[in-house]
């Protein structure tokens, strides 16, 4: 128990001890870990963002004018039978005009003799089947469908969000790679400060007969609160900043409460690794 | 079994056939052969370089010789895991070359460390570092730090951590070195107490010790042996 209360006072003894070097180390570490969540929130507002918009594509079958009405309800239910549809909806000539004269303002197709609009299947997806390669593979399998004219769905577009995406999510990778990076180098330099300026302390602690664990103890520790102290204070502050500003023209999308306490839960670890390493070569 | 068992009827030391050359070619200790019961002590004489320091880094477990044993408390210390290092250590003490005080923590500071491996509580601790300070009439300098003390005080302070401690074997180099007279006799009392009180010393110097220890053997370093 003696020995537990001395390891867990030690590590706090040793950040007041330094003062001025503990808190460099604690700002220092609080600005990438704000980077990180930064990051965090970009990614997670851009991802919402494209998410909205893509969930807008819909798919437009147009039927051959040699198909029968009688054989429209074959067609339909191919179109649905896909796993991925979440609504088909079949838009007769007649639709398709009330459709265009409201769109217009006025029925640009009174002088026809005949209605020329073609009759259309309006396909509508599961958000989480809307991908590029689902669409195209779709497309493929209807386009064989006998009645079916023509397809058309916004296939450059939803490519473009796509690249977007996949860029994105390369550049929150490299960046969460690169600052998890710093933080651990931060928390490694600051415990090998630490160990260093107590380097008389270590060895004489090991003549006394203290082990490598127990010597180690306080240092990990203490990289533990460095980094459980930055990221904890890092998300105060973001959510102090998020109380006082309203958004109106994009909506911020800030991780989940859990996400958060297993971001701090990996902090946590990143400092014991930062710590561990740390101290290592002091004690050799 | 790891535990470090004290026999008092068998061999505290015993560093049979050791030599070491350290980093460089020249041999440092060639057969050098050393054995003390327990209880007894041992001054040992050598110039600067002889390897007085070393000896106490190779016996501490700090160096490995190239060849021979050393058998400290009974067992070969480089034969055994780290723990029975740790544990070894815990019963050797030392004042001088390598053990030094910490300089930035206060004696009381310096003086726990030892009773905090061994688990004792804090009123434990206090209780036996107050009576430790009074005897070694630095209870005033309780609070202080160990860089301010003075080259005796801070001697004195590294055998009052071994006495808390309760070392029966305590390495000393050079103890008298740089003392005034004054606090040189008190430390030459002090050491002879310790040798009465059944503490094995080994006592590391240049020239003449200015202790006398009964019954301690002498030995001089001559040529890597003990002579």
């Amino acid at each position: 128990m003696n020995k537990i209360f001395y390891l867990i006072k030690k590590p706090l003894a040793n950040i007041i001890g330094r003062p001025l070097s503990a808190l460099t180390s604690l700002l220092s570490l609080l600005l990438l870990m704000l980077m990180f969540d930064l990051v965090w929130i970009s990614s997670l507002t851009v991802d919402n963002y494209l998410e909205n918009i893509t969930t807008d594509i819909d798919m437009e079958i147009y039927l051959d004018d040699s198909l029968p009405d009688s054989t429209v309800a074959v067609v339909m239910e191919a179109v649905t039978a896909p796993d991925g549809i979440a609504k088909a909806v079949y838009i007769s000539r007649e639709d398709a005009r009330d459709k265009l004269h409201s769109l217009m303002g006025t029925d640009l197709l009174a002088g026809f003799g005949e209605n020329p609009l073609p009759r259309s299947i309006i396909v509508t997806f599961i958000p989480e089947y809307l991908n590029s390669s689902y669409l195209a593979e779709l497309t493929s399998s209807l386009e064989r469908l006998q009645g079916v004219s023509e397809i058309y769905y916004p296939g450059d577009w939803l490519e473009k969000i796509e690249g977007t995406h996949s860029l994105l999510l390369k550049i929150v990778i490299f960046l969460g790679i690169v600052i998890s990076l710093a933080v651990v180098l931060n928390l490694l330099y600051t415990i090998r400060l630490s160990a260093r300026s107590r380097g008389q302390e270590l060895i004489q602690h090991r003549l006394l007969g203290a082990g490598k664990i127990f010597l180690s103890f306080p240092y990990i520790v203490e990289g533990i609160i460095y980094s459980l102290a930055a990221a904890a204070a890092g998300w105060l502050i973001i959510y102090y900043a998020s109380m006082r500003l309203t958004f109106t023209s994009i909506e911020i999308v800030f991780p989940a409460r859990l996400e958060i306490i297993y971001f701090c839960l990996t902090a946590l670890l990143v400092g014991l690794a930062g710590g561990y390493i740390g101290i290592r070569r002091s004690l050799r | 079994m790891d535990e470090v068992k004290l026999n008092n009827d068998g061999k505290i030391i015993e560093l049979a056939e050791v030599a070491y050359s350290g980093t460089g070619r020249h041999k440092i200790f060639d057969n050098l052969n050393l054995s003390l019961n327990y209880g007894q002590s041992a001054v040992i004489k050598g110039p600067t370089g002889a390897g007085k320091t070393t000896l106490s880094e190779i016996i501490i477990g700090l160096r490995k010789p190239d060849s021979g044993t050393v058998m400290v408390f009974g067992q070969n210390i480089f034969d055994r895991n780290e723990r029975f290092l740790k544990l070894a250590r815990r019963k050797i003490g030392g004042v001088g070359g390598i053990f030094r005080p910490i300089e930035y923590q206060t004696v009381y500071e310096n003086l726990q460390y030892p009773l905090i491996l061994r688990g004792d509580g804090s009123s434990k601790r206090r209780t036996k570092i107050t009576d430790i300070l009074n005897q070694l009439h630095l209870f005033t300098k309780k609070n202080e730090i160990a860089a301010n003390l003075s080259r005796g005080e801070q001697v004195l302070l590294l055998l009052g951590r071994a006495i808390v401690a309760d070392q029966p074997l305590i390495l000393i180099d050079e103890p008298l070195a740089g003392l005034d007279p004054e606090m040189s006799g008190v430390v030459a009392e002090l050491l002879k107490r310790l040798n009465v009180a059944g503490h094995s010393l080994i006592v590391l110097t240049g020239g003449r010790t200015g202790v006398s220890l009964p019954d301690a053997a002498e030995y001089c370093i001559v040529d890597g042996k003990l002579k």
